[in-house]
Formats: structure tokens, sequence, C-alpha cells
């Protein structure tokens, strides 16, 4: 393997890149009119235009990638996460094309990517699912009994997808029919697929996942399990590594289950099996990611693994590099996804011009930044700029430099959720490590980030004297700024 | 209190988080300015930093560096490292202007328009509710991410031009509101 095309942008591409040329391989960029001077194209050794700035006219472009792939003679491509990732019939084009897809084979990314089929995949394996039903329910004759049989409370979701859309908490079989009935038609718009189907809800989950990896010879390893639970409307903005309530047998657990997922789907490349852990730590399989997942780099800073460089290694025919019992995790790691949001306004996403960005440094903090100062974050992508992580030798140490870091950094011109981090991370729950998957959300319906009382005062005065300024320069234009030139000055 | 001052003390009338507080702000001969609130009276210098921060310094060499940015309004964005906060600050003149718009707005109502193109994902008002500021009316999804649009007062809704599943571009009228109390 010499080139490798990577298909997509911002952060993830920067990382793809860095880890190509750390291993003598040639990184080949593409971009859309809206990336021209993107940061991921700047630092490629080849650059292509691939189309106007929606993203299905550019980075979901299979057919365009696949030909432009061939005709620079790219020996394989690295999908990245998002976008083409996670398409089987993509994965399988490359294939036929004589180009090498980073990533799993087609047949277990199919498996894996439905989630009725790959619980049912996992099922025999001794893997526990969350109780509820295997297939989609559509008589609601049928779906009462299933309900009764799991016990109320019960989750309704969208078989067709996630993110919180046609999904609906029933708590008494009164409530049922007509909770279906706007579950289904839910699915229906935003998935055309209005198939719904049951299971156990549970009560304040934890979202904890483990970071797999699997060669094409048949050797699967899991490197530690990563805590996933604060999400704002179901998407992660901070992860950590290892989970605050996962103790070494848990870890065995966890992991154990991981791998049997993975083998159970002939698993072949860097994977993340999602569980949910309840109040009494049962775990549950979610569903697997199929792709390199946003939050790598703290499964990487804990256990020293450069896990794109070894998935692009298994791409290429390699034997994993380690085995199992090679895996070290040391000290804990956690990542703040920096999204160009205003915390003030709700979240609102901010595109814009970034005027000036300063990059926290020093011991045990990476930077995964996909933006540089100058750059207009578009509106027709996701608003995630940049990745912050502290790794430190303990939890509290990586808090503590987390937080130090968080002072540090600045991004200017555009709004990014930098202020709302220092606040939640600075909570009793997220210090104690006892916060669930509703945390974030309860925490913001109620959201007052008092400041620290000098920086209060700080503000004020600065705000105060901006506006005097400002005033005085208006009524006296001409004015020098030295006071020694024109002034009265009296004492009272 | 003994008190020195350039001629030309202005007062400023600033706000956080609906708590006011107006101060009187002047220059001092050697640049520094005086900030007189109520209980306190703070002298600072404030010098120019990098990119868009201002490094404020106050007499016990207690240093901020903060950025600032003009949200409108009268309202100030003031960034210290990840921590931020929205401060207005108004000088007299713009305090009683501002006051006498707000009673202009409460007694016609108010419209919410998008400020990026999106798309509705669920409408969450019918004509005839009473809304308070903070209330969300519906959730857009812009960005690939999905946003709460929420009231900023409160209102009666009157209409709500747009259809769930449909995109709308900038500029476009989400939901219109009468004033709470109609007989005004």
């Amino acid at each position: 393997m010499k080139k490798v095309l990577i298909a997509n942008r911002g952060e993830i591409a920067v990382r793809i890149t860095r880890a190509c040329r750390q291993m003598g391989l040639v990184p080949a960029a593409i971009y859309s009119d809206a990336d021209r001077n993107a940061l991921h194209v700047l630092q490629a050794d080849e650059a292509y235009r691939i189309g106007p700035p929606p993203a299905s006219e550019s980075y979901l472009q299979a057919e365009k990638i696949i030909e432009l792939a061939g005709k620079i003679g790219a020996d394989a491509i690295h999908p990245g996460y998002g976008f083409l990732a996670e398409n089987s019939a993509f994965a399988r084009a490359c294939t036929e094309a004589g180009i090498v897809f980073i990533g799993p084979n087609p047949k277990s990314m199919n498996l894996m990517g439905d989630k009725v089929l790959s619980r049912q995949a996992v099922a025999p394996h001794g893997v526990p699912i969350i109780p509820g039903t295997k297939e989609p329910v559509d008589d609601p004759a049928k779906l009462a009994e299933i309900c009764s049989g799991i016990g109320f409370p019960v989750l309704l979701k969208a078989s067709a997808g996630g993110g919180g859309k046609g999904m609906r908490r029933v708590d008494r079989p009164e409530d049922l029919l007509p909770a279906f009935e706007r579950a289904s038609s839910e699915a229906s718009s935003y998935f055309g697929d209005g198939r719904v189907y049951v299971e156990k809800f549970l009560e304040k989950p934890r979202h904890i996942e483990v970071q797999v990896m699997a060669d094409h010879h048949g050797n699967v390893i899991h490197l530690g399990e990563r805590e996933c639970s604060l999400q704002r409307r179901h998407q992660k903005i901070v992860e950590e590594c290892p989970s605050p309530i996962v103790d070494p047998p848990m870890r065995e657990r966890l992991g154990s289950l991981a791998c049997s997922v993975a083998r159970a789907a002939e698993y072949d490349s860097a994977g993340t099996v999602e569980f949910l852990v309840d109040a009494s730590r049962n775990i549950y399989f979610l569903e697997m990611n199929t792709r390199i997942q946003v939050e790598h780099p703290i499964t990487e800073m804990v256990t020293g693994v450069d896990l794109v460089q070894e998935q692009i290694r298994v791409a290429m025919g390699e034997h994993l590099s380690l085995r199992q019992e090679d895996v070290r995790m040391r000290g804990h790691a956690i990542e703040c996804r920096v999204y160009a949001e205003d915390p003030f306004h709700n979240f609102a996403p901010c595109p814009g011009k970034i005027l000036y960005l300063r990059l926290a440094e020093g011991p045990g903090i990476r930077n995964d930044c996909g933006v540089a100062e100058g750059y207009t974050v578009p509106l027709d992508y996701d608003p995630l700029l940049a990745k912050l992580i502290a790794h430190g030798s303990s939890r509290i140490e990586a808090i503590r430099r987390l937080l130090g870091a968080l002072r540090e950094h600045r991004v200017e011109g555009i709004d990014t959720n930098l202020p709302f981090f220092a606040h939640v991370i600075s909570l009793p729950e997220f210090l104690e490590g006892s916060y669930d998957t509703g945390f974030v959300d309860r925490i913001l319906s109620n959201l007052r980030m008092d400041s620290d009382p000098l920086f209060s005062r700080a503000a004020l005065t600065l705000a105060a004297i901006h506006r005097f300024r400002q005033h005085r320069e208006k009524i006296l234009p001409e004015q020098p700024r030295s006071p020694w030139k024109s002034c009265s000055w009296r004492g009272r | 209190m003994e008190k020195l001052f350039l001629e030309g003390t202005m007062i400023i009338r600033l706000s956080v988080d609906g708590q006011e507080v107006a101060v009187e702000v002047c220059e001092l001969p050697d640049g520094r300015f005086e900030v007189m609130f109520p209980e306190e009276r703070i002298i600072a210098e404030l010098r120019e930093g990098y990119g868009y921060t201002q490094s404020l310094i106050d007499d016990q060499g207690r240093q901020f560096e903060m950025t600032l940015r003009e949200e409108g309004n009268g309202n100030i964005r003031i960034g210290l490292g990840s921590e931020g906060m929205i401060v207005t600050a108004m000088t007299e003149l713009e305090y009683r202007a501002r006051q006498a718009r707000e009673g202009e707005e409460d007694r016609s109502g108010w419209e919410l328009k998008a400020s990026l193109p999106g798309k509705i994902k669920r409408i969450l008002v019918t004509p005839g509710d009473a809304v308070d500021g903070g209330t969300p009316l519906m959730i857009m999804e812009a960005m690939k991410m999905e946003n709460e649009i929420r009231a900023e007062r409160p209102g009666i809704i009157r209409t709500v031009p747009v259809e769930e599943g449909k995109a709308v571009e900038t500029g476009a009228v989400l939901v219109t509101a009468d004033p709470v109390d109609s007989t005004g």
C-alpha cells in the first residue's frame, strides 16, 4: 500500500493524514468547495475537489470517489467516521474496483449495522441483550402481550434508525397503543420505515463501549472500555477512559463480551461494541459501530496504541501487532468535543470564520484539531471543530489537567461549547463519576452557569469600561488618547 | 470617599442574568479606569492582548485575559479561558431607550425567525398556546444537530407558518405570537 485516499473531512481527515504520514504512506485528500482551504486539505500531499458543499454532492458521492481513487492510483480508501464509513455498498464497490477499504468486510458491516439483526446474531453467543423483541412488531395485540412479558416501563424504538427519533417511553399498558402509533408515524416520517420494536426501559443507564480490533486472520482483541454517558440530546460531548464505575472483573467481562460480539460478526477491523449498564450493573449489548470512532483518542492515550495505524495495518493484511495480554491501561483520559455551538443560546450551531485559535498545551494534553485560523466553518456539515484530550496518571489528575487546558484554549470569531465543559466537569456528579445518560439534559433544563466570582467582577468591570470608552469616543471623537494633553481634573 | 476623576464620569447600567447594577466609570490621569460599584471601587488597567483579548489588571495585581464581543442590543459576550458570560452594558440614555422599546414590544407581540437554514423536525406548540421566555417551541435540525428553538419572551402563539419535515431558509418566520396581555 502506498497511497491512501481519505474520504472524509475535518478533524478525522487530519488524524488519518497524520497516521498515513507517520507510516510513510501518501495521504490524498478530497474536499468540497466549502473546504477549499480546510486544514485537512492543507496537510495532505495531494488534494482533489470532489463537488459543491452539500454532502450529498461531495463527501457522499461514492462512485465519484472510487473513480477518483482509481485515477490517482490510490491503493486504499479510509472512510473515517460518518459519511460512507458504514455504507456496505461502498465498501463492496471499493473491493470490486481493486481498492482496499480500510474498515470491516461488507458482510460484517451489514449484519452489525442493523439493530435488530445484530441483536439476533449475538444472543446465541451468550451476549446479554436488553429484554425485548428480536423482531419489529406491527400487531398491537402482540405488542401488549410482549410488554407484559418484559414488564413496564418499556421503550418503543424505531428499528430503522436512532438518535432518539421514533422513541417513546411507556409506563402503563393503557398508554401503549397511542405511544405505538406516534412512534411508528414518527419513524415513518424520519426514516421512511415505521417499524418499531420494544425493549425494557433501563433506569439511569450508562453508555459504556469497548474498543475492539481484529485482523483478517481471525485474531480479535479488546482495548478496554470508554464511558460515554455525558450526552446532550443523544450526542456525546465528553468521553472518558476507563469508565469510573468499571472494576477489573467487570472490565474482563465487558472485554470478553465485546470479543464474542466481534467474533460472532466475523469482524476484521477496528470497531466499537456498545453496551448499556443499568443501576444494578447489569450489562446489555446495545449495538456495534463498525468504524473508527470520534472518541478513539482516549483509548490511545491510555493504552499507548495508535488505533488508526493499527486499523490501516490490519487492512494491509498484517496480523495484529499486539496480543490481548500485551494490552495495558495506564492512567485516565478525558475528551471534550469542541463544537461550533452557542451554549448561551441553547447550543444553536454557529458557522462563521475562526478569527483566532490558541490551543492548550502541556504534559498530558492532546489536541485533535480539524480547523485553523482563518477557516470559515461551513453550515453544511456537523459542527465538530476539534477534540481536547487530557491524560493523567489518575482520574483526578486528568480532570485537573483538563480544567487547566480549558482555561488556555481560545477560539474566537465563532461561538463554541467550551464554556459549558468547565461547568459540567466541575459538577459533583462528574467528579464522583456518578452521572448517567440523562444527566446533561437534566441540568440543561435548569442551566445556570454560575461564574467564578472573580471572573464575574472582572467581566462586569471590563464591560463597563468598554461601554464607557466607546461612548466617550462617540461624543469626543477627536480627543487625543493621552490624558496629559487635555484634561482637567478635580479632587472632591 | 475621596474620588479623583477626569471630567466625564459616566453611569453605565450593567446586567447579568437578570441582576442589574449601575456603576460610575471614569478615566484616571494615568490612563487607568475607575469603576465605582455600590459596594466597591475598582481601579483597573486595560492592555491589548493577542487575538481578540484584552488583559485587565486590577489594583491588587490580579490579571484577567478576557475576550470581548458585541452581540447587539447592549449585550457583550465576555470570555475568560473557556468560561463565558453575557453582560449587558448600556449608558443611561441607551438604557432608557431600551426600556421604551421593550414596552413597545410587549404591546405588539413578536415573531421568531430562523437564524440558519435547517429542517423542522417537530413542532411543539399550536396557535393559542401561552408560552413563557424559555418555552421550547420547535425542534430544528441544522448542521446535523438537533436544536430546540425556544421563545425569548412570553406570548400567546398566533401562527406557526412552517411544517414538520420541511426545510426552511435563514430568516424564515417560524412562529408569531401576540402579547400576553392583549388588552394593552
